[in-house]
């Protein structure tokens, strides 16, 4: 019996001993060397993660992706960390698709830091990560994508890659609403076992996807525009081209296409303008396209109407410049249709004359001009319209022949939807709805009469009617109703205008009664071979018309 | 368990006597006290039948606080309240494992997450990029099938019920025996062409497939830069260039001044049209 006391005694003693050492190692951790090993801990278990935002998706109007995020890691290096890095540089260059001397150069540089590459592919990035080269880390971010390549490049824009601009738009629609398809980056703490298995993890802050934004265009319409673009560009080599599709009821842009075209996927390459949406930014003089507004006002102001007849010698004398029509021809009386689909310029300044000044810039005014469309869209120019003050003696032998005045081509697009819709000018729009809410409808303001407009339409089919100067141009089926507009380009060595550069456009729509599509196209300094709105953008316009009039099955007429 | 309160008979118990006897060098110990009785595991004494728990009638009411104190000492008294103590210390620990569990749960679920997030985005490439028109045109074009152009799409008046009949019956033919027909047909034709056809209004659409079979009123499919007819048939279009002014510059810089873009001259002739 003392024996078992004995070794209870022996046993007690041992387990108090062993708590005391217990309480003697807890204290040592826990209060003398708490601080550091908390620190070594945290660093080592406990990790916060920025949860990157996926960035809205663009569409089109019928949900086909234009642009979209995918997760992506930035794949850094601590230089110093990496003990071979010449062996690191072998393993490395073929999965981040740079050549082994770069990425030797970047691992042996001095710094503590070096980006290996920015926004990689999530495969690949993860396949760099299992390599288990020390040192070597990735940041989780996310890498825009636009599947079409550079289907209306210019329209979405382009992301920053580098540093100080990743993950911002610098262009286009990336660029203006880069605010609602950001979204806001969240962040996690993660505390992991000594596996490195995550065991808990914390949403400090919860990341925010960005909206989705779906647009007014149509893919398809869109690609048809850019290849006949592409078309004209081949054939007339010019500076630049432009198209613009629209629903002129709603003011809704179908098709907005930019020849040479931008791919938001190659950033590397950018040639000098490339990113420039030439539909909002391009200035110029419209040339003859503008005679319909100078006619709308004479007719509005009921100083004209179609019929009125005026004599027409082929050139006029306006202060101190004679102007001439295109060709020379005898004296002839023109009524005011005539006028218009023969684009006689004395014919216009006639118009012009009988309308005055002040009404006359009165009209350009009430039509939009010398100030911004208002569409969604970055960069948008607003042209010049002079003052009236500003007005000289021979203004008015310039300005209602469209030259003297700086439009741009989404203003005239505007202008001529009023008049194919009824006298209504709407602010053009892109965005058609953001995450599922369509963007309202802007109310826009009458600007002539429904009976002004459909006098204006009438008119204008007959350009495209024999003796017209699109008469070449026809859709099947359809009555095709609209302007062209050869407009000299001032050479600005001289200060005078030029006699090689010029800007062909053509405005148009259908069908002509009860006009359901809006077309415009513009041709800056076409070359090889013509020069005329007639020839180079009207077929353009009808070729463009052709498919997309029975693609939106709009019926004939 | 808690002993019955001591009675006055167990505070008068005797002395236990010391198990051995004191050591000779040590002096004796004092007499222990009167030690209280050993608790006793096991429920607490029923009462009697008959025999209340509350206090009898004439003696002082016991305060709230002590029936609590003994309900308590009831229910925590029991042999079940250790079953139900390392019942609790096991849960606790199983729920420990189970929040880790949950943690690694999670972490995967998340990289899960990301892995979809990254099939989805990748899918909705391909598929956009699938869906390209360019693409469509192409992989029509290698199974044999033409590209109506623009120019061969043309509308027929609608002639009374006879046509409708012809265009039902058309459409009914069979896909492959549309297609090949469509291709053998060169010139427009009164019959509706089956398969290539759509009925819109009170017209009906022919694409045919032929491209040398353009109507003549059709449009040209690639703009002409040399455009025989329309400077000829118009004014639009001059013969001799818009670049050819004729002399009377004068006054050009007062024009220049107001111009937009510094245009200037005197005279012009506007390239119109």
């Amino acid at each position: 019996m003392a024996n078992v006391q004995a070794r209870v005694g022996v046993l007690f003693a041992a387990f108090c001993l062993l708590l005391a050492a217990a309480a003697a190692r807890t204290l040592y951790l826990g209060v003398l060397h708490g601080a550091a090993l908390r620190k070594v801990a945290n660093s080592q278990q406990v990790t916060m993660e920025a949860v990157p935002a996926q960035r809205g998706t663009i569409t089109d109007r019928s949900g086909v992706v234009l642009a979209i995020s995918e997760p992506a890691q930035d794949i850094s290096a601590t230089p110093y960390l990496v003990k071979h890095p010449l062996e690191a540089a072998q393993r490395l260059a073929p999965l981040l698709g740079r050549p082994r001397a770069q990425v030797l150069e970047d691992l042996n540089g001095r710094g503590g830091f070096v980006y290996l590459a920015r926004a990689l592919p999530a495969a690949r990035a993860k396949a760099v990560l299992a390599l288990g080269i020390p040192g070597v880390t990735g940041t989780p971010t996310m890498r825009r994508v636009y599947p079409r390549g550079a289907l209306a490049g210019q329209v979405l824009g382009m992301m920053g890659t580098a540093a100080g601009t990743a993950g911002e738009g610098l262009s286009g629609l990336e660029y203006s609403d880069n605010a609602i398809l950001k979204g806001s980056t969240g962040e996690r703490r993660v505390v992991s076992d000594a596996r490195g298995e995550p065991i808990s993890i914390t949403n400090v802050r919860s990341e925010a996807p960005g909206a989705q934004l779906q647009l007014t265009l149509d893919a398809n319409i869109q690609q048809r525009s850019e290849a006949v673009l592409a078309a004209v560009g081949k054939l007339f080599h010019p500076k630049d081209a432009t198209a613009i599709v629209l629903n002129p009821d709603t003011g809704g842009i179908l098709a907005m296409a930019n020849w040479p075209q931008l791919n938001p996927n190659k950033r590397e390459v950018l040639a000098e303008g490339e990113l420039e949406n030439r539909a909002v930014s391009f200035d110029y003089e419209p040339g003859s396209t503008f005679k319909a507004v100078a006619v709308s006002g004479g007719l509005q102001e009921n100083l004209i109407t179609p019929n009125t007849e005026f004599n027409v010698p082929d050139q006029i004398h306006v202060a101190d410049r004679t102007i001439h029509d295109a060709e020379v021809h005898p004296e002839e009386m023109l009524s005011t249709a005539r006028i218009l689909a023969q684009s006689s310029n004395v014919g216009a300044i006639e118009i012009g004359k009988l309308e005055g000044a002040s009404r006359f810039n009165e009209w350009v005014r009430r039509f939009g001009f010398g100030t911004r469309t208002g569409i969604d869209l970055p960069a948008e120019e607003m042209g010049r319209r002079l003052k009236l003050s500003e007005y000289s003696g021979s203004s008015m032998g310039n300005l209602p022949i469209g030259q003297g005045e700086l439009v741009t081509p989404m203003q005239m697009a505007e202008a001529y939807a009023a008049i194919a819709n009824g006298g209504f000018l709407r602010t053009p729009r892109v965005v058609a709805a953001i995450d599922g809410h369509p963007t309202p409808l802007p109310r826009g303001r009458r600007v002539i009469s429904q009976n002004t407009a459909a006098q204006v339409r009438e008119m204008l089919k007959g350009v495209l009617a024999p003796g017209g100067t699109a008469s070449e141009v026809s859709v099947p089926g359809y009555t095709l109703a609209g302007k062209t507009g050869t407009a000299s380009k001032v050479n600005p060595a001289t200060g005078q205008y030029s006699e090689t550069a010029y800007v062909a456009s053509f405005m148009g729509f259908a069908p002509a009664s009860n006009p359901k599509l809006l077309c415009a196209v513009i041709v800056d300094e076409p070359q090889g071979g013509s020069i005329y709105g007639g020839t180079v953008a009207a077929p353009a316009f009808g070729q463009i018309m052709a498919f997309a009039l029975p693609y939106l099955g709009i019926p004939p007429g | 368990m808690t002993p019955p309160p001591a009675t006055a008979a167990t505070a008068r118990a005797p002395a236990v006597a010391p198990r051995r006897a004191p050591h000779p060098g040590r002096p004796a110990r004092p007499p222990r006290a009167p030690s209280r009785p050993r608790r006793v595991s096991g429920p607490a004494r029923r009462p009697a039948r008959g025999e209340s728990i509350l206090p009898r009638p004439g003696l002082a009411r016991p305060r709230v606080g002590q029936l609590v104190d003994r309900l308590l000492d009831r229910l925590i008294g029991g042999r079940a309240w250790i079953a139900v103590v390392a019942f609790a210390l096991i849960g606790i620990v199983a729920m420990q494992l189970w929040i880790v569990k949950l943690g690694v749960g999670i972490g995967r679920a998340l990289e899960h997450e990301g892995l979809l997030q990254r099939e989805n985005s990748t899918l909705a490439v391909e598929n956009s990029t699938l869906a390209s028109g360019e693409r469509v045109e192409r992989l029509a074009l290698a199974q044999g099938m033409t590209i109506a152009p623009p120019g061969a799409l043309h509308f027929d008046t609608l002639q009374g019920p006879l046509d409708v009949r012809l265009a039902a019956a058309a459409l009914a033919k069979p896909l492959q025996t549309s297609i090949s027909s469509s291709t053998e047909s060169t010139a427009p034709s009164a019959e509706v062409s089956a398969g290539a056809s759509t009925t819109t209004g009170s017209e009906t659409a022919t694409s045919e497939a032929s491209p040398q079979a353009a109507p003549a009123t059709t449009a040209s499919s690639a703009p002409a830069p040399e455009s025989p007819t329309t400077p000829a048939s118009t004014t639009e279009a001059p013969t001799s260039a818009p670049s050819t002014p004729t002399a009377s510059a004068t006054g050009g810089a007062a024009e220049a001044a107001s111009a937009p873009a510094g245009p200037a001259g005197g005279t012009q002739a506007a390239p119109g049209g």
